[in-house]
């Protein structure tokens, strides 16, 4: 009971820190980004693929925000001098790191889901050309699926990036950006096994269960779903749940690791080295 | 209540503490040592946060390598000024007792009552921007005491107090030390924690170098080999007198600012004996002062004789 009230006074105690103007104005920005892009296209007439756009901007969005968030759990507190006050009390570290992940997790879904609400909002009636099996999937069907997905994705992103920055202080956030480009966009499109270890490849595969595809671009349908089918081919056809299964069994296992090492390891502040 | 044994904290290739081995049993200890002699790293092996790289100790009985349990019955008060924009002391207060554990209301109540021991109750729902040096220092210290712990360790509380804050932390930690808990007080100046007439743990280097009362330590830092400044029109005369009858080591004479400088071997006897001297063969000192009464320097001859470097006269 103690370590949940513990962890539930950091996440209040963090969200009191986030209502500063600089961090909500960066908030806004964030949210606002898509839907002004969105818009921009759509009035120049560049809004080719409505879908694949948006999935890419509110993704890049919850991304940035997750490494904003989740990567500096400790670097903040050591930097920030209260690393002292935090360690000192008996549900310090746990709280600091599950608190943490719970606000970078909560905040970057808020802001990206945000995003993709005002992106759809802007859109208004232009047809996504979303096809699964041979008939258009709704609108509505296309935003609770990239809602899912982007839920998905903060959690497991911000417990990735929490275990980064658990294991590394000073560049986790520049480690966690490697990491992503490494694992999670090259890893996920090698038609092998290594390709299942990218979270990414699994929610792609999830995106394909509930709206079919999202071209690359439109009027590509037919060669789009050829894509897709060869895709399926190499990596195979699993349910829905066993996608789900990894995603949250690998939340599970980056928290478990970095509450081992946060709980572990010294953490020695530039004041403590010199003696 | 704390044993140290041999107990050996290395930074890759820097030594935060060396071979200390101590026993502490409850009271009020003030330990003292220069800036980088090592008592935050003591403090940090006592609070569990480090763990020992040779040697072990043992706090309250206990292994305390981040042994959660223990941290309930401590209370630390960092040298760390506290800064939040936007959130009051109580909410900050409020939060790190939180995190030991206890419910929000709890938590609330404790942290009004312990902000207003440290006469914060004013200004506890101000933001912490708003606060002044001495403000956040008591406010640091109130954290600490919230959960009223059995032994609270104090690094360098009187940083950035002014004498009225000063006096009034004094005046806390006496009544604290009377309710019968247990205090250790880290500082770089003496005379600040003589006040609660602690035991004294003198380290420098990492390393013990001596330990007692504040007389016993008095008497050891008067013992060591020490310059005296003495004041006194008569100058040539007065430097003659030294010279026949203290061992002293060098001599220097400003006639100008009518002023000796004795580097002596045995500064307590010579302080001890000059006056009565003078006066005898009618010299007048209008001042007479030891030198280096820096707690750096004190602390450099103790070193020196911990090397045996140097041997304390008999």
């Amino acid at each position: 009971m103690g370590l949940v009230n513990s962890i539930f006074a950091t996440v209040q105690f963090e969200i009191l820190r986030v209502l500063t103007l600089r961090r909500l104005s960066v908030a806004v920005i964030m949210a606002l980004f898509p839907p002004t892009m969105i818009f921009w296209l759509q009035a120049g007439g560049a809004l080719a693929s409505p879908g694949f756009i948006i999935t890419l901007f509110c993704g890049m969005v919850c991304l940035l925000s997750l490494l904003l968030w989740s990567t500096s759990n400790v670097y903040a507190e050591l930097e920030g001098k209260s690393w002292a006050f935090i360690t000192s009390r008996p549900y310090g570290r746990w709280s600091i790191l599950f608190g943490k992940f719970l606000v970078a997790f909560l905040v970057s879904f808020i802001i990206s889901w945000i995003a993709l609400s005002l992106c759809m909002l802007v859109t208004g009636d232009l047809d996504f050309n979303i096809l699964n099996d041979g008939k258009e999937v709704p609108k509505m069907q296309v935003w609770l699926a990239l809602s899912g997905l982007l839920f998905l994705a903060s959690m497991v992103y911000a417990a990735i990036f929490s275990l980064l920055g658990v294991l590394i202080q000073r560049r986790a956030m520049a480690i966690a950006v490697v990491f992503f480009t490494v694992v999670e966009v090259v890893f996920a499109v090698i038609p092998a096994v290594v390709g299942k270890f990218a979270m990414s490849f699994h929610m792609f595969c999830l995106l394909t269960h509930w709206v079919g595809w999202v071209p690359p671009s439109a009027g590509q349908d037919e060669d789009a779903n050829e894509i897709l089918q060869d895709f399926l081919n190499v990596y195979g056809r699993q349910d829905a749940w066993v996608h789900l299964a990894v995603i949250f069994a690998m939340t599970l296992l980056s928290l478990s690791l970095a509450a081992y090492v946060i709980c572990k390891r010294e953490y020695i502040t530039l004041e403590d080295s010199q003696v | 209540m704390i044993e140290f044994h041999n107990v050996t904290k290395l930074y890759k290739t820097v030594i935060g503490v060396n071979d200390i081995s101590l026993k502490i049993e409850p009271g009020v200890y003030g330990l003292l040592g220069p800036n980088g002699s090592g008592k935050t790293t003591f403090i940090n092996l006592v609070m569990g946060q480090l763990r020992p790289s040779m040697g072990h100790l043992s706090v309250f009985g206990m292994d305390p390598w981040q042994n959660d349990g223990l941290l309930n019955r401590i209370g630390l008060c960092p040298a760390i000024q506290a800064h939040y924009p936007f959130i009051s002391g109580l909410k900050w207060v409020a939060y790190l007792t939180q995190l030991r554990g206890f419910s929000r209301k709890q938590s609330h109540q404790m942290a009004a009552e312990s902000l207003a021991v440290v006469g914060m109750e004013y200004a506890m729902n101000r933001a912490m921007s708003s606060y002044s040096l001495g403000m956040r220092q008591r406010t640091v210290l109130a954290q600490s005491i919230a959960h009223k712990p059995e032994l609270l360790i104090l690094d360098e509380p009187f940083n950035g107090l002014d004498p009225k804050g000063r006096y009034e932390m004094t005046v806390f930690l006496k009544s604290w030390v009377k309710e019968g808990r247990s205090v250790i007080l880290a500082s770089h100046i003496l005379h600040e924690v003589e006040s609660l007439n602690p035991s004294l743990l003198l380290v420098s280097g990492g390393r013990l170098l001596a330990s007692g009362s504040p007389q016993q330590v008095r008497s050891i830092i008067a013992n060591c080999p020490n310059s005296v400044r003495v004041r006194c029109r008569q100058t040539a005369e007065l430097a003659a007198l030294v010279t026949g009858n203290f061992e002293i080591k060098s001599i220097s004479i400003n006639s100008e600012a009518e002023e000796l400088e004795i580097e002596s071997m045995n500064p307590l006897e010579l302080l001890k004996l000059l006056p009565g001297l003078a006066m005898k063969n009618n010299l007048l000192i209008s001042e007479l002062r030891s030198s280096d009464d820096s707690l750096q320097n004190i602390f450099s001859m103790l070193m020196l004789i911990h090397r045996g470097g140097m041997r304390l006269p008999e």
